[in-house]
């Protein structure tokens, strides 16, 4: 559905060079610190930079050769953008309808009541969760085949964000469908992605299967003598800590076996995120 | 485009108290003045100045960014804002009639068709020229920037003018002549030339836009 090949694009002070796949049926994470390049990478995807290099393909097409009718087929979430804030809701609905053929007037009203979302208030008057709720809720209300969303649960507090990722479960229950989400909410991706980007200064540094992710993938600690005795055949990183050290490997099970003294934790995908980018390789 | 022009028209509903004192000022105006050139004149400028705003509006917190990822293309987009600009300023322009022509009725004031006519031509120009500068002025710098840029074109423009209108009475020529000769003896022939000229040069505007739009990264 969506293809990223050695995508790049200069900045002064950084650079992106991202490739990327979603497939259809997969809810893909693309996960990094702030500034990591997340969001260069969607608006890079929704043509709303030029890239320099490197090929982009949505729908099998190059953004700038995406007609209106296949926008139709994306429901998009921008961080830092969105509906202008002078309209309301009410405004919203006219003009929706106007752009989209498949949209769900009466569901998209009953989801705002749901989300306790007001019709009449100007969206600048608006809370950032009660904005995000909002796109989200286009986003899926036309019944887009691509969801793009970066950051859709930023600034939404834990039932809000539960709510939220209810809906898009909902929402992929639908064959055909596929997702790219961004968030910096790690436990929102891990019971939600099927697989995780993990991107840093620009450059994806890690692709996998959150199931893999999360039963291979361990973070491993040790005192010094341990670390110099280890086999770092299967170590992805690791961290001088005051204790010793502790390593990232994607081979949790290897060291388990071999290595009964060691402290093997699971990791969390912060955890994986802080060793990817803070450890040495 | 209807979209679009949906969500221009919601915009501006939220501009009621602008409509509002609009309203008053040309009541004002065409109870005071005999000649309702002015009121006519000045309300379709404010109709026109009017797409600007929209576009500060779509420009509010990177709002453009988000516009661009819906179904609409830049073209369409920028197609919309001069679509939108004609027929507000158009509709401006007819109620500030409606009203000029029926104070000069309760007053009791004939106003000439012809001189009518002349008023509204002028203002087509008028309208088209705001239009046309505005429009990639504000595409291209954004709404905060660009209040300064068009400040700065309407001054060159008004100097430029000022500058002809000097040169012309230098040479011998009698402006008020001109005018007369253009806006009453060969009013048809003037009427047809000034909406060819605003058409080409909406046209060159919009390409400019179209080209600022596509090129403009967000």
């Amino acid at each position: 559905m969506l293809r990223l090949e050695n995508v790049r694009k200069q900045y002064k002070g950084f650079g992106l060079d991202c490739s990327l796949e979603v497939r259809e049926g997969f809810v893909t994470g693309l996960v990094g610190k702030n500034g990591a390049g997340k969001s260069t990478t969607f608006k890079a995807i929704l043509g709303l930079i030029h890239v320099d290099n490197g090929d982009i393909q949505v729908f099998g097409k190059h953004p700038k050769e995406l007609l209106p009718g296949d926008r139709e087929r994306m429901g998009v979430v921008l961080a830092d953008s969105g509906f202008s804030g002078y309209l309301t809701v009410n405004n919203l609905i006219p003009m929706l309808d106007r752009l989209y053929t498949k949209f769900k007037r009466e569901e998209f009203i009953r989801k705002c009541s749901e989300f306790e979302i007001p019709l009449n208030k100007k969206l600048k008057e608006f809370s950032t969760g009660m904005k995000r709720k909002l796109q989200v809720i286009a986003a899926i209300s036309h019944e887009a085949e691509l969801l793009i969303l970066d950051e859709p649960t930023a600034g939404l507090d834990v039932l809000a964000r539960d709510e939220l990722l209810c809906l898009l479960r909902e929402y992929m229950e639908t064959e055909g469908r596929a997702v790219l989400i961004s968030s910096h909410i790690s436990g929102d991706l891990e019971g939600f992605c099927d697989d995780i980007y993990m991107i840093d200064d620009g450059r994806i540094i890690l692709h996998e299967e959150t199931d893999v992710l999360l039963s291979d993938y361990g973070l491993l600690k040790m005192t010094d003598e341990q670390y110099h005795a280890l086999d770092k055949s299967y170590i992805l990183r690791h961290k001088k800590e005051e204790f010793g050290y502790s390593c990232l490997t994607d081979q949790k099970q290897f060291y388990q076996e071999n290595y009964p003294g060691l402290v093997i934790e699971r990791g969390s995908i912060d955890e994986l995120i802080m060793m990817m980018i803070r450890g040495e390789k | 485009m209807k979209a679009m022009l949906i969500k221009d028209v919601n915009l501006l509903k939220g501009q009621k108290q602008f409509f509002g004192a609009l309203l008053v000022m040309i009541i004002i105006f065409s109870g005071m003045q005999s000649d309702p050139t002015f009121s006519i004149t000045y309300t379709t400028l404010m109709f026109a100045i009017l797409t600007m705003t929209t576009m500060s509006y779509d420009d509010f917190e990177n709002g453009m960014c988000y516009l661009l990822t819906l179904p609409v293309s830049r073209r369409e987009y920028v197609t919309e804002k001069y679509v939108f600009g004609v027929l507000s300023s158009l509709c401006g322009c007819t109620g500030a009639s409606f009203v000029a022509v029926s104070a000069g009725y309760i007053k009791g004031i004939a106003y000439p068709w012809e001189e009518w006519t002349a008023t509204v031509v002028s203002c087509m120009l008028l309208l088209a020229l705001v239009l046309a500068v505005t429009t990639p002025i504000q595409l291209k710098f954004g709404s905060e920037k660009s209040r300064m840029a068009v400040f700065g074109v309407f001054a060159f423009g008004s100097l430029a003018v000022f500058v002809i209108v000097k040169l012309c009475q230098a040479a011998g020529i009698d402006m008020d002549e001109v005018m007369k000769s253009a806006l009453i003896e060969n009013l048809t022939t003037t009427a047809w030339g000034i909406c060819i000229t605003a058409a080409i040069v909406l046209a060159v505007s919009w390409l400019i836009s179209v080209r600022i739009l596509e090129k403009r990264e967000f």
